[in-house]
């Protein structure tokens, strides 16, 4: 179940995604983006129910 | 699938939350502020099951006491999903994530049911900037000594790959 990271690169390259997803995100819901380009941006939401 | 009930949160937010197009939450304050949340998820350290949380909001309007109730309520039915973990980076992108961090400190300590979770917290020097990252995981959870060891040996190698 672990994330397996090898390298200084790997893992410096896992932190820039982290790092990018928040501002993705915020791009895009300022941008009035579906869920659906969300998604196909790499940015998976936890689903809501009513 | 990892869910939250829009009608359990709604049940003890001071405002009502809703779901926007993007499915991200959001709602208004009284002094007319809008705010979207999501919670996404993120393989930083884990493969499944951990999710950073996300706030925007439009920062030139007047802030509102209520929200931390509606963090509490979100983050609340968040670990009554399957979810695994909350991960929380402060938001560096006008230079005041210290200032974030010691809000979210002051909010999680005096949130009264804390004894619940466990609190992890690194500070990253990330491109010349130290960025304040925590990780919330209920004490209970099955895999929390797997989550907490694979946060704790990420982190630390971040730590040196920045150095």
């Amino acid at each position: 179940m672990e994330t397996v990271i090898n390298t200084p690169k790997d893992i410096r390259k896992m932190f820039d995604n982290t790092m990018s997803m928040r501002k993705r995100w915020t791009a895009a819901v300022r941008q009035n983006a579906t869920r659906e380009e969300m998604e196909k941006m790499g940015i998976k939401q936890i689903a809501i129910v009513k | 699938m990892d869910l939250i009930s829009l009608s359990a949160v709604n049940a003890k937010s001071p405002y009502k939350i809703d779901s926007d197009q993007s499915g991200s939450f959001f709602f208004v304050t009284d002094k007319h502020r809008p705010y979207h949340v999501a919670f996404i998820e993120d393989p930083l350290f884990y493969e499944h099951g951990i999710y950073q949380y996300c706030l925007d909001t439009d920062i030139h309007a007047e802030a509102d006491g209520h929200v931390y109730e509606v963090v509490v309520a979100l983050m609340e039915e968040f670990f009554k999903s399957s979810a695994k973990g909350l991960l929380y980076v402060c938001d560096s992108m006008d230079g005041r994530q210290a200032a974030r961090n010691r809000l979210f400190n002051r909010w999680y300590n005096s949130y009264a049911d804390r004894n619940k979770y466990l609190l992890l917290q690194r500070e990253i020097p990330y491109e010349g900037v130290l960025q304040y990252v925590s990780l919330i995981v209920r004490k209970d959870h099955p895999e929390v000594q797997l989550i907490t060891e694979a946060f704790d040996r990420v982190l630390s190698n971040l730590e040196y790959a920045y150095k």
